[in-house]
């Protein structure tokens, strides 16, 4: 059973990605059920989704400073960041806290 | 499974805590305003947009207690409309609604009326020309471009990402204070969070503005002298404005600025912006720590006899008038022709002659700069 999961974008964050506030996304094989992480995503989200420039989404290998992750609805830095492991249904909103979009 | 409240900061009372922070920044910076009618402005980003919904909160009637009146007059949203220069004009209907669901009215001020006179007569306009150090001001009492014309003009000879940024929140800021006075509002309330004031305070200190700081930094500015200017998120983080406009369901209208999508050092805003926000990730106090020294610094711009700036109205420094004194004799032209086109170092300030620096060719200014 591939993951399937839901991504929100807003504060701005929306226009890193094609104006889309809201996306359900089935993930591929590559994300094992009980072992992929956000970790993962990361690289795959911005690869896959993001339609503007990379480096205002991610730095280094995680989210780029004054990006709220939230994981349903959870602070992502109790969820044990780009450690955490992704379950079917997660929730996980991205919110730019950034001026500048 | 969702979860019922947003953890980890300020746990799941998070709104409660937002609320009673905004009441004690309101309190020590309005204290007297009982009464007062209020204007809020709203830009459709998320820390103004949290302040409107606050607003709405706290102006409701009491239910335990509807007989106790409220703090406040009227409450007015206004918005300054950046259109002309920025694109997307359905944000000002959005926002109208956003004030229409909270109960308020609502004015929306363009960005170009600024060219005209607070009465919307016309000021003419102000060429500024010449090379960027003995910069000019040439006036034409006459103008036959619209103002939406005169905007664009001024906004295409601004050489720098970053001009253009100061250029927007120099008419938005007398466009809030205009609208304020116009409908009557003694109060303004601004949506500047924590983290946008340590980021201002850096970015304004490297453009070399320091002059002006307390001003920006007062809990109650002593300037403008008509209205108050408060900013009651000034204890709250981005961060927890962003928690809290998730949990109470607070739409935002984000619109792309100047530099949206653009690398991080597009503008000094931006660049500074990256660079406190990033401290803060290894340093969290980073914001407390620059917003505690710059409420220390004094330099006597808020003093009644300081000279303002004919166009931005902040206070212009001593030694730039000495500069300028100097400069002018050491030019030893003749008076009449000196009358004619004067430095623009001898009416705008440090900041504003700024603007002027890295421009293409003549940079188009509302005329009323130049007073005669
Ligand atoms: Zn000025």
């Amino acid at each position: 059973m591939p993951l399937s999961i839901t991504l929100e974008f807003s504060g701005g964050m929306e226009l890193l990605f094609n104006n889309e506030k809201r996306k359900q996304v089935t993930l591929p094989d590559s994300f094992a059920p009980g072992t992929a992480t956000l970790k993962d995503l990361l690289p795959w989200v911005r690869d896959n989704l993001l339609t503007e420039r990379a480096e205002l989404f991610m730095q280094d290998d995680t989210v780029r400073p004054g990006i709220l992750v939230l994981i349903n609805e959870t602070d992502w830095e109790l969820e044990g960041e780009l450690e955490y492991k992704i379950q079917d249904g997660d929730v996980i909103v991205f919110i730019s806290t950034l001026h500048g979009g | 499974m969702p979860r019922p409240q947003t953890q980890g900061e300020g746990g799941p009372n998070i709104i409660d805590a937002l609320l009673y922070k905004f009441r004690l920044a309101l309190m020590r910076g309005a204290p007297l305003s009982d009464g007062a009618n209020v204007l809020v402005a709203v830009s459709g980003g998320p820390s103004s947009c949290c302040l409107l919904e606050v607003m709405k909160r706290f102006h409701a009637i009491d239910p335990a207690n509807p007989r106790k009146p409220r703090k406040f007059g009227k409450v007015i949203v206004c918005y300054v409309d950046p259109s002309a220069v920025l694109g997307y004009p359905e944000t000002a209907g959005q926002i109208a609604e956003a004030a229409a669901a909270a109960d308020f009215q609502c004015v929306t001020v363009t960005l170009e009326s600024m060219f005209l006179n607070a009465d919307e007569s016309d000021p003419g306009v102000v060429n500024v020309d010449g090379p960027s150090t003995e910069a000019t001001l040439v006036k034409s009492a006459t103008s036959s471009l619209s103002p939406n014309e005169r905007l664009q003009q001024c906004f295409q000879s601004l050489g720098t990402a970053t001009a253009k940024e100061d250029m927007i929140d120099l008419l938005t800021n007398k466009a809030i204070l205009r609208a304020a006075r116009r409908a009557g509002c003694t109060l303004v309330l601004r949506g500047d969070t924590s983290t946008r004031m340590a980021v201002n305070t850096v970015a304004q200190t490297s453009k070399g503005l320091g002059f002006a700081m307390p001003t920006e930094m007062a809990e109650r500015p002593t300037w403008p002298a008509d209205i108050e200017v408060v900013r009651p998120l000034r204890d709250l983080s981005a961060k927890q404005i962003a928690i809290f406009n998730r949990t109470a369901k607070v739409e935002t209208f984000v619109t792309p600025g100047v530099t949206t999508g653009m690398p991080a050092k597009a503008s000094i805003d931006r660049l500074t912006e990256a660079f406190v926000v990033g401290l803060v990730k290894d340093f969290p106090m980073t914001v407390n720590t620059v917003l505690r020294t710059a409420m220390k610094v004094r330099t006597g711009c808020e003093e009644k006899e300081t000279p303002r700036c004919t166009f931005c109205d902040g206070p212009m420094q001593e030694d730039s008038q000495d500069w300028r004194t100097k400069h002018t004799v050491t030019q030893l032209q003749p008076t009449s022709e000196q009358d004619a086109n004067p430095p623009a170092a001898s009416v705008l300030c440090y900041g504003c002659q700024n603007l002027c620096r890295d421009r293409k060719g003549a940079l188009m200014l509302p005329g009323y700069i130049l007073p005669h």
